[in-house]
């Protein structure tokens, strides 16, 4: 069902559709039906029905300053620098960067990000802090979850929510795609797919790695991302936050990406 | 079974025939509570305004709307009437879809039970049925069993 709410209407109606999907995982029908009839009255009579929320949302998409990701360094694990003496020393470890490939050309690049480098992403940095406030108060419960903030930090779009509730992460499932991520490389949208069906094998499994330490830890993590697939190249950073459909369990999370 | 005598205390330790008084943390959000809050939410978020915004111009906390929104605290009258003035809507928007039988006791007291966690889930479950006619069978269900509470007991395991 949010499969279909957020991917139907036309382009400038998906902020409302995307903000209908969301209420709906906060339990909010009433309102997400409110979204939906405004989209569908822009649909048919080309009149915004919602212009101050579409106003913002639009506002919120237009290009930002932020920096963009640049090439990430050669791994610096186990790099040695030579002494004057002629020994070796180690260097001191970063968080070590997962490589994948496979034999169709794909590559993968993950590299783990400490939260404090998250300032150069205004969005991120914003929707954190945010998502602090939100764990503080009822440890992220969706019910009180406030998708109007999305818009403000010009985060509608660029987020996807993931419920990772099942103990196989081969069956976390994405019910709602963030609509302005760029996707060439999966096809047509794929809300409500699980990642074990997603076709970029070596991609899904470092997902699955990063949702579950997310969600077992209870922590927010953050990566640069460096990709190749099926010929297309990307290259973003991306803020994994745990959430909980009770306000108990952590069995949601939302990713928020910036291709910068 | 148990049976309450006259004296018992029921498990809410309330005597027989005495009238509880009605509390959010027993009984959950009171479905009127409930139906206000939703839309408070329904119009702030049509208006485009963000909990701590609405907070900020009504001069409450932003922990405060999250609970008139969800329906775990009663917005006072005066506060309703401030809520209303920011939003700029009259204050019986907030009660309108409201079913007149919900205010009525005999009703209420059926629904008490039904917690918005209950209604949410059965939506979400409801919802995740992708066959038509199984939706339509499940509906016909239920319908059957809300209108023959006895069937019901037919569903349920064999009490031992």
């Amino acid at each position: 069902m949010m499969a279909a709410v957020a991917t139907q209407g036309p382009e400038r109606c998906r902020n409302l559709l995307c903000l209908a999907a969301f209420e709906i995982a906060s339990g909010f029908f009433g309102t997400a039906r409110e979204h939906i009839v405004n989209a569908a009255h822009c649909s048919a009579t080309g009149r915004c029905a919602s212009p101050r929320l579409c106003r913002a949302a639009e506002a919120a998409a237009s290009p930002t300053a932020e920096p963009a990701v640049v090439s990430l360094p050669a791994p610096r694990i186990g790099a040695a620098l030579p002494l004057k003496n002629g020994a070796a020393e180690v260097l001191a470890l970063t968080p070590p960067t997962a490589h994948a490939a496979d034999s169709a050309g794909n590559r993968v690049e993950r590299r783990p990000l400490s939260l404090g480098r998250l300032q150069s992403s205004r969005r991120l940095s914003l929707l954190l802090e945010y998502w602090r406030e939100l764990w503080m108060q009822s440890h992220g419960a969706m019910i009180d979850f406030d998708p109007v903030r999305l818009v403000q930090i010009s985060a509608l779009g660029w987020v996807h929510l993931i419920d990772v509730s099942d103990a196989d992460p081969a069956r976390f499932a994405v019910p709602i795609r963030g609509w302005r991520v760029p996707n060439a490389a999966i096809g047509e949208s794929r809300e409500g797919m699980q990642l074990s069906e997603h076709p970029v094998r070596i991609l899904a499994e470092g997902v699955m790695a990063d949702y579950a330490a997310a969600r077992d830890n209870e922590t927010p993590l953050y990566h640069a991302i460096h990709s190749q697939l099926r010929g297309h190249r990307y290259a973003y950073r991306r803020l994994i936050l745990p959430l909980s459909s009770d306000g108990k369990r952590t069995d949601r999370l939302l990713v928020a990406t910036d291709f910068g | 079974m148990n049976v309450l005598r006259a004296g018992d205390r029921d498990s809410t330790g309330t005597p027989e025939g005495t009238r509880r008084r009605r509390t959010a943390k027993l009984d959950g959000p009171h479905p009127i509570d409930v139906h206000v809050g939703a839309r408070i939410r329904h119009r702030r978020a049509v208006v485009g305004l963000n909990q701590t915004e609405l907070a900020l111009k009504v001069g409450v906390t932003f922990q405060s709307i999250q609970k008139y929104e969800r329906g775990t605290n009663r917005v006072s009258a005066s506060r309703l009437q401030e809520i209303a003035h920011v939003l700029g809507v009259p204050v019986s928007h907030f009660f309108e879809g409201l079913d007149s039988g919900v205010a009525a006791p005999a009703v209420t007291t059926a629904t008490d039970a039904l917690t918005s966690q209950e209604i949410r889930d059965l939506n979400n479950a409801y919802a995740a049925i992708s066959d038509k006619a199984l939706r339509q069978a499940v509906l016909h269900l239920l319908r059957s069993v809300a209108e023959s509470p006895g069937s019901a007991a037919a569903l349920l395991p064999t009490a031992r």
